[in-house]
């Protein structure tokens, strides 16, 4: 009996060795650096700098390894599928708010020499900056190639919806620009996507901040994972019609991931997938009649949700119960939730509990 | 069999079919209704279900459907005979985009005058008879049918780049309310405002058959029709005048709708045979609306497994259709 308890135990002990394990030795590979959450970036310290492994969610054997230093003259022998990122005096475009939320989290303000829209900008810093000329718009068109090269940009650093073509990769090369795809609206966990906090630490030569700012993250998020789950979820209505289709996100997606912390449920998260997936008004209105809560549904007031969607008006949150969304000041969001998962999650345990004054809440305003 | 008989025969099939396809899209659905809910329903509508489906989501939505594809083909009818060339159409030539360029400037901008159905109405049918005025001028200097056919184009990318700076100058949130107009839906009209959608297209059927005679005589030719006692320039005003407020009461509501005023008045020409505009018109009432009610049906079917876009399915259906139908049929419309 002892014997067979002392097996158990160690049984036990295995498990939990190995499970703790697995978690955090997620994505180590000798080859292609580490990570702890994400699922396209990886790292490794070397002596020259930090190496950065950048996998294209699209094209999974494609990664890219681009090693960022400060003495990129002592670099000698690299494998030619290694790039040499010199990073001092880096001058970056960008065009996602989120990428501009973790360069102002690591005080990196003055490496921004270009953002996609100034309309966009939340940083107050960076708002005087731009309004001062200082900082180049990108526009949402086309490269402008001419206004990087005088704004002495070095790096373009993309969301990579879209991969870049070959004239262009030319251009930017003739330039002397080099142009690093990020995929952390690719990222499915909430940590995974605040990893990517060590990518800008690496380009801006402050990765040893961004490190101690991530762990501090996972450890605020992480401490959510206590929390005690009751035995049912509570129905909610996400999202919101785009044209014929009501879009609500699916049991991987990103927004999904933050409702299961909360015991939130949607009829979408039943089924798998990392993206969101389409009904129709019907099927909405049926699903609607078990929720007393709507999560963003991306407009601020319900005038705006009327005007959008008129028959908004026959959804029983609209009617019958609450409606909470980030819109009322989406710069703010796109610019900090990334590198706040924990304060997003607080938000909607207080919205849970019915604790959801205004200053309650830091990103959610209750939609009136 | 002659002429006359053979049209009646397709115009009751389509009244037929539009019935038919009618009943089906009030019967079938999400939820599981039986004729007795969809006839209570209808005669006595109540605070439940059954009632709710109906009312607000069935209804209007095939209703809507059938308004709009009576109305695109009528103003693609009007405006082929005006330009006197069958690729014309209200999207083609710009007029959807006219129509488009002031409910843009509406939403992005924040500016009401009316209150906000009126001045959807009115701008979206305003900016339509610009857009027609403005094509009409240049088919008066214009003698070529690809020449102005190029202009419609051109207009529309002109267009197209004003939405563009407008879009980007503007607040996030007017800028996804324009976004989410622009994918184009049938879903987004209420009940209420049917009557006044279907009011304003009747006006626009109403005065369209007063133009039959005009119509029919602009077919031979400017000159003759000059000699037949036409007044051209009140054909081309009127034309424009119907087409901008067909075309831009359906976009106002519905958004921008692609491909039924180009396509529908074609498909009609070739299956009646007939120049009569008299029996067009209601030709192309009955075969727009059964045209946009297929395919919205369709979309309604089909939404389980996969979501299509309105505009995506009529240019899917619609397009080998044509393309067939006018070679087959070339030596017909020469």
């Amino acid at each position: 009996m002892r014997k067979n308890s002392i097996k158990l135990l160690f049984i036990g002990f295995l498990f939990l060795f190995l499970g703790c394990n697995t978690s955090k030795k997620k994505g180590v590979d000798a080859t292609i650096g580490k990570s702890r959450y994400s699922q396209w970036l990886s790292y490794t310290k070397t002596e020259l700098g930090i190496k950065l492994f950048i996998k294209d969610p699209d094209r999974k054997a494609a990664t890219r390894i681009i090693l960022c230093t400060t003495h990129p003259e002592q670099v000698k022998s690299m494998s030619t599928t290694t790039e040499v990122l010199d990073i001092n005096n880096m001058k970056l475009a960008t065009n996602a708010a989120t990428h501009v939320g973790m360069l102002v989290s690591l005080n990196a303000r003055e490496s921004i020499g270009a953002v996609s829209l100034g309309k966009y900008l939340h940083d107050p810093t960076l708002k005087k900056r731009f309004n001062k000329g200082q900082l180049l718009e990108l526009g949402g068109t086309s490269i402008p190639f001419e206004s990087l090269s005088k704004k002495h940009i070095n790096v373009w650093v993309s969301a990579g919806m879209e991969p870049l073509d070959q004239a262009n990769e030319e251009r930017f090369k003739a330039l002397g620009i080099q142009w690093i795809p990020n995929y952390d609206w690719r990222e499915e966990h909430p940590l995974g996507k605040a990893e990517w906090l060590l990518f800008f630490g690496a380009i801006t030569n402050r990765f040893e901040e961004a490190e101690l700012q991530f762990k501090a993250i996972c450890k605020r998020y992480n401490k959510f994972n206590k929390l005690p789950k009751g035995n049912s979820c509570q129905k909610i209505l996400v999202g919101n019609f785009a044209g014929d289709y009501w879009y609500s996100p699916l049991q991987n997606s990103f927004q999904a991931r933050f409702f299961n912390q909360v015991d939130f449920c949607t009829f979408s998260m039943n089924y798998k997938g990392t993206g969101s997936m389409a009904v129709g008004a019907e099927r909405i209105y049926q699903e609607s009649e078990a929720c007393e809560l709507w999560l963003n549904p991306g407009f601020p007031t319900k005038q705006a949700i009327l005007n959008a969607f008129p028959k908004a008006i026959q959804l029983r949150p609209f009617t019958k119960g609450s409606i909470f969304c980030y819109s009322h000041d989406l710069n703010k969001f796109w610019e900090q939730s990334a590198l706040m998962p924990d304060i997003v999650l607080r938000d909607l345990i207080r919205i849970k509990q019915g604790n959801s004054a205004d200053a309650m809440l830091y990103f959610y305003r209750e939609v009136k | 069999m002659n002429q006359t008989k053979s049209h009646l025969i397709l115009l009751l099939s389509a009244g037929i079919l539009l019935l038919v396809v009618f009943l089906l899209y009030l019967k079938t659905g999400y939820f599981n209704t039986t004729w007795e809910h969809i006839f209570q329903a209808l005669t006595n509508p109540r605070d439940d279900v059954s009632s709710t489906v109906v009312w607000s989501f069935r209804l209007p939505r095939i209703l809507m459907a059938f308004l709009a594809g009576a109305a695109l083909s009528v103003a693609g009818m009007l405006m082929q005979n005006l330009f006197q060339n069958t690729l014309a159409g209200p999207d083609v030539l710009g007029i959807t985009s006219g129509s488009s360029l002031l409910v843009a400037l509406w939403m992005m901008t924040g500016i009401t005058a009316l209150g906000s159905t009126t001045d959807l109405i009115f701008l979206g049918i305003l900016g339509a008879m610009g857009m027609g005025a403005i094509m009409l001028l240049f088919a008066l200097k214009l003698r070529s049918a690809v020449h102005l056919l190029l202009i419609g184009l051109m207009l529309s990318s002109f267009i197209g780049a004003i939405i563009a700076i407008i879009q980007a100058s503007s607040a996030t949130q007017d800028l996804q309310q324009y976004v989410f107009w622009n994918f184009g839906s049938l879903q987004r009209v209420t009940i209420q405002q049917i009557p006044w959608i279907a009011i304003i297209t009747s006006l626009g059927v109403v005065l369209s058959l007063f133009q039959v005679r005009s119509l029919n005589a602009m077919v031979l030719g400017e000159e003759i029709a000059k000699s037949l006692g036409v007044s051209i320039r009140k054909v081309r005003i009127m034309s424009i005048l119907i087409a901008g407020i067909l075309t831009g009461v359906i976009t106002a509501f519905a958004g921008p709708i692609a491909f039924v005023g180009l396509a529908i008045p074609n498909v009609t020409k070739l299956l009646m045979k007939t120049q009569n505009h008299r029996v067009l018109l209601f030709s192309n009432i009955l075969f727009g609306a059964l045209f946009l009610g297929v395919c919205d049906f369709a979309i309604k079917l089909l939404e389980s497994y996969v979501a299509i876009p309105l505009n995506a399915l009529t240019a899917l259906l619609g397009v080998p259709f044509v393309s067939w139908m006018i070679l087959k049929n070339r030596h017909v419309t020469g």
